[in-house]
């Protein structure tokens, strides 16, 4: 199997040129709008509005383009172990550790010395994270 | 005035009379004629852009799985061997399906292919690591199969970009790029699955499991059929047979062989068979919602889902079936917490199903189906 290092970010030339070209254009249109403005006493609004959008788009991709994290999905989640007192029912939350899984025994019941033993596994979804705020 | 300004929209946003004004009128004409001849070129290369950046998320993806499945194995291993051409080699790994063009018997040829495709992959890892437990082992020749899964998507996404960039054909390059999101998704989950294999952590699909092992916890259990235990277990004064495969080491087991070798070692005697699965979710619908239904619902390559039919028919045995819905995102990534949650819904059902349809002392087989990693019995 073939394998290069590979670069961890690739820059978007393509559209960075994309959003380039649409800035020239728009300064080139206001340049003109001012020049005519001052000719003829005339302002062209809407010509005025459409280069402010342009620009205002073109740095939002630009902004867009360098906030975004490349993700792949090999990002560790938040994962919790609940373990249960098999005798009273009290139940604790911890962080995963190495070695966990569901019916493993763990320690002793701070409430009743029963026997705890770890009940579930689980990740917090993005979704549910986003929601809580 | 609007009207004066359209018209001056419409000219290029600047006056006709100026130079720059022209300059913009050719420049659209120049635009119209090049994209009456060759919008369907251009739209083929802004394809081909948008598919080249998600080939190199996948290339990275493989990359990252591949030096992922490599640094495991070599904190694992005590003999300092370097796993690495053992593990490209794995990766390259290919699975060929029986033939199909005579069907009469295939469901034993493809069992025997897939079987012997499981033990090739632990008989591999065992290779690599030799001393480690066979949780372990079982962990191992999962995130080796994840990481296969992300080396083939590579593999052949980039066929099809370059066959379409050979060709410029703007079908193959159409259907690739429409395809493109779902396999996103999918290799996204893979890249999960392969750290939740890494570190044994419990997966949507171990839901059915999950069920089968709170129900059996603190009753005897004993291996049925090849990384597949049952436990009796008395729920609502009738006998219930809870299987599942063995865990806590990454397994799916043999469902379908065991719930066959139950019914004919109890001739039949069994009044319900209720099974237990993760199914895929439709947009719009909850991840951890349980719904219910008839059937057999083990996924897979079909064996397991056809032995169970082939038996239930024969001795006439009503099926249930209790689906949890997930993404396609979900199943093989770490649980997520609505899905865990799921469960005592789960139990809840399959109590009120042998309540309202089983009689006391009536026997019950409860298959919880899915892969165990993180999960005992």
């Amino acid at each position: 199997m073939e394998s290069k290092p590979s670069n961890a970010r690739r820059m978007p030339f393509f559209f960075m040129m994309i959003a380039a070209v649409l800035v020239v254009l728009a300064l080139v249109t206001v340049i003109q709008v001012l020049k005519m403005y001052r000719e003829t006493g005339y302002i062209d609004v809407l010509a005025l509005t459409l280069s402010a959008s342009a620009i205002g788009f073109s740095v939002y991709v630009a902004l867009q383009m360098r906030s975004k994290p490349l993700k792949l999905g090999f990002e560790q989640p938040k994962v919790s172990t609940v373990i249960r007192c098999s005798n009273c029912g009290f139940e604790t939350t911890r962080d995963f550790r190495e070695g966990d899984y569901v019916l493993k025994e763990a320690e002793s019941c701070p409430k009743c010395k029963g026997s705890m033993f770890i009940y579930t596994i689980f990740r917090e979804s993005e979704e549910t994270k986003k929601k809580r705020g | 005035m609007i009207s004066q300004t359209f018209f001056d929209v419409a000219q290029g946003v600047a006056p006709q009379d100026s130079m720059i004004g022209l300059i913009v009128q050719v420049l659209w004409l120049a635009f119209f004629v090049l994209y009456m001849f060759y919008g369907q070129r251009l739209q083929v290369k802004i394809m081909l852009k948008e598919i080249e950046g998600s080939l190199f998320r996948l290339k990275l993806m493989r990359d990252r799985g591949r030096e992922i499945a490599i640094s495991t194995i070599k904190k694992l291993s005590k003999e300092k061997n370097d796993p690495t051409e053992r593990v490209d080699r794995v990766l390259e790994h290919v699975y060929i399906p029986p033939v199909s063009l005579d069907p009469s018997g295939i469901i034993r040829r493809l069992e025997h292919i897939i079987d012997v495709r499981d033990f090739r992959l632990k008989d591999e890892v065992k290779l690599m690591v030799p001393d480690v437990d066979e949780t372990k082992i079982n962990n191992l020749a999962n995130m080796l199969e994840a990481a296969l899964a992300l080396n083939q998507i590579y593999k052949v996404v980039r066929h099809f970009y370059l066959v379409g960039k050979k060709t410029s054909s703007f079908y193959v390059i159409l259907q690739l790029q429409m395809i493109l999101p779902q396999i996103m998704k999918e290799s996204q989950a893979f890249a999960s699955a392969l750290i939740a294999f890494t570190t044994g952590q419990p997966i949507g699909d171990g839901v059915g499991p999950l069920v089968a092992a709170r129900l059996m916890h603190g009753n005897k259990e004993y291996e049925i059929a090849k990384d597949t235990i049952v436990s009796e277990v008395p729920i609502e004064g009738r006998i219930a047979y809870v299987l599942k495969a063995k865990g806590p080491g990454g397994n799916v087991g043999k469902p379908g062989e065991a719930i066959r070798q139950l019914l004919e070692e109890k001739e039949g005697r069994v009044n319900r068979i209720i099974v237990i699965d993760a199914a895929q979710k439709l947009e719009g619908e909850k991840s951890g919602e349980v719904a219910e239904g008839t059937g057999v619902a083990i996924g897979g390559p079909g064996v397991d889902k056809y032995k169970v039919e082939e038996v239930a028919t024969k001795y006439k045995v009503p099926l249930n079936a209790i689906l949890i819905k997930e993404g396609i995102e979900d199943v093989v990534s770490v649980m997520r917490k609505e899905i865990a949650n799921s469960v005592d819904e789960v139990i809840k059902r399959i109590k009120r199903i042998i309540l309202e349809m089983t009689k006391e002392g009536d026997h019950v087989i409860i298959a919880g189906i899915g892969n165990t990693i993180g999960i005992a019995q």
